[in-house]
């Protein structure tokens, strides 16, 4: 399987501000790959400096096996770009910014718009500075997939998504991930990279920590888990294998887990349970778990 | 093509905005000529009491306004000064209005090499500075007919015509490279404003000089002094010394611009 992108030792400094550091990715044909860290990790400069928006310090960085800096018309060809922030032109109506967008590939991608529009149920006559935040999204995503291009790249995509639309969302990316498409997708949010993503590279502080396949993730993940008990019963010693930082507030019990669900509930289950919430912990408390057990990467898996 | 085509569009309002303003300074201008004519009034008495570099300030240091000619440079002054800061504000919107609208992740990251995307703009923008200087050229000839004016002032207008235009060109293409070296969208444009108030101090310097020499060099709107041109004289060292600096401006910007980092301003 070849790498539709690569990076090696790939660095970035914005004069004396670190950017990124010795990035290495590799992003092989045809999976989604997640590409995860907290604000200011380094995610968009990194997508940024594929897309030859900016130029790196050092290191190495192709797409499609071409230099991101040298060949960069000829990568964009073939790349959607849905970026965190979407800025159009506010006095164009959606339908001209698509056409005005289509008109960069020299095809004719009329039908194409029509059926992203209509999953997306984007209004095209509408002008761009009257729309809400969604939608401005949505037009993002239909000029993103407009070209049907063989590698999408998208930046944290679903802010200002409503949930309904973020499945459709979703849905389209795994639609186009089945007919062959790559596609790097960079989140803070850790339950949406695992759920729709194959493989997964966590940054911080613009380094990568490590990169491994979603099911060794979920399979090392910690999980938040509180629950709460009946009046009367006594939660105190409770204790479960895999679990850590134990909390007792009157009838209610939370703690961090990894390991076994199944474990989980039946120690769970021992009590008269009235209320369970299990959810995945914030981004940042992941890393502040992964750097106090100290271990790093290899010895203890932060998610 | 239809990068062209955006940017003239986008740019239709200013354009209509700068050409009433310039078409009002004209005919106003004109007409004024007119009412001091009929009225009998002596400018060049008056303007005699001034010293010389409130004069040179008004564009009044070198020009006979007793003649339509030398009345007409005065709002040809006035009028080159704003064809270059029109030059000035597409210069830096050339280069900058993506940035500082946050558009430049649409534009920039569409298959087009740098160089042509921004070539484009300010092809575009080149138009806009040639159909403004036409206007320039066409608005004191219609209005000098329109006035039933006897004296032809034609060759002077073409004359100021062809200097505020070459000067206006440079101011552009400087606009673009300060624009292109700031990291900061809206750092270009002060900078830009900043070098034309420099310009426009040094050119009143050199008008309270006998002999300014060397630091007309550092006044574009000097280059073409009011006197040569009046004379009917368009200096040709420094069409060539306008044209050159142009040129080499803007190809510098558009390399610079190849490597430049774009960020949100």
């Amino acid at each position: 399987m070849s790498a539709v992108i690569e990076t090696k030792k790939l660095t970035k400094f914005y004069g004396k501000s670190r950017g990124i550091i010795d990035v290495d990715l590799s992003v092989n044909e045809g999976e989604i790959f997640g590409f995860i860290g907290p604000n200011g990790a380094g995610k968009s400069t990194t997508i940024r400096t594929l897309l030859g928006l900016i130029f790196k310090t050092s290191g190495e960085a192709r797409v499609f096996g071409m230099d991101c800096e040298r060949e960069t018309e000829k990568i964009l060809r073939n790349v959607g770009y849905l970026p965190s922030e979407v800025f159009y032109y506010d006095r164009m109506r959606a339908i001209d910014l698509l056409n005005y967008s289509a008109s960069f590939y020299g095809k004719d991608c009329t039908k194409r718009i029509k059926e992203l529009s209509a999953a997306l149920e984007l209004d095209l006559g509408k002008r761009v500075e009257d729309m809400s935040l969604g939608n401005k999204k949505k037009v993002g995503i239909v000029q993103g997939l407009l070209h049907s291009p063989d590698l999408i790249i998208l930046d944290e995509p679903t802010s200002g998504l409503d949930p309904l639309m973020q499945k459709t969302f979703f849905e389209l990316i795994k639609r186009e991930n089945e007919r062959g498409v790559t596609v790097l997708f960079s989140s803070h949010i850790l339950s949406e990279v695992q759920r729709i993503c194959d493989r997964v590279a966590i940054i911080r502080e613009g380094r990568i920590l490590e990169t491994k396949r979603i099911s060794q993730l979920q399979e090392n993940a910690y999980k938040k888990v509180s629950f709460t008990v009946k009046p009367g019963s006594d939660v105190r010693g409770f204790s479960v294998p895999g679990g850590g930082k134990f909390e007792v507030s009157g009838q209610s019990v939370s703690f961090i887990y990894r390991g076994d669900c199944n474990l989980l509930l039946s120690a769970i289950g021992k009590y008269p349970v009235l209320n369970v919430d299990i959810s995945d912990p914030p981004l940042e408390e992941i890393f502040l778990h992964y750097y106090e057990e100290g271990g790093g990467a290899s010895e203890h898996p932060a998610v | 093509m239809n990068i062209i085509r955006r940017e003239l569009k986008t740019n239709l309002k200013p354009f209509a905005f700068w050409t009433a303003g310039l078409f009002i300074l004209t005919f106003v201008g004109m007409t004024k000529y007119l009412g001091v004519g009929a009225e009998g009034v002596d400018l060049n008495a008056i303007s005699d009491r001034f010293p010389r570099v409130i004069l040179a300030f008004i564009g009044m240091a070198d020009a006979d306004t007793r003649t339509l000619s030398g009345f007409y440079a005065v709002i040809a002054y006035f009028a080159a000064i704003c064809v270059s800061l029109y030059s000035l504000s597409l210069g830096f919107n050339a280069v900058s209005r993506e940035a500082a609208d946050k558009t430049y992740e649409f534009l920039f990251t569409k298959p087009r090499k740098r160089r042509d995307i921004l070539s484009a703009k300010l092809g575009a923008a080149v138009i806009l500075i040639t159909l403004f200087n036409l206007l320039n050229c066409v608005f004191p000839l219609a209005a000098a007919s329109a006035l039933g004016f006897r004296e032809d002032i034609s060759r002077e207008v073409l004359l100021f015509y062809a200097a505020a235009y070459l000067v206006s060109m440079l101011f552009f293409s400087i606009s673009v490279l300060l624009s292109v070296l700031a990291r900061e969208a809206e750092q270009g444009a002060r900078r830009a404003n900043l070098v034309f108030v420099f310009a426009f101090v040094m050119g009143v310097v050199c008008d309270t000089l006998e002999n300014p020499g060397a630091l007309r060099l550092l006044s574009p709107l000097r280059y073409f002094a009011t006197s040569e041109l009046l004379s009917g004289r368009l200096s040709p060292s420094y069409a060539a010394l306008c044209i050159l600096l142009t040129v080499a401006t803007g190809a510098l910007a558009i390399r610079l611009f190849e490597r430049k980092d774009l960020t949100a301003a």
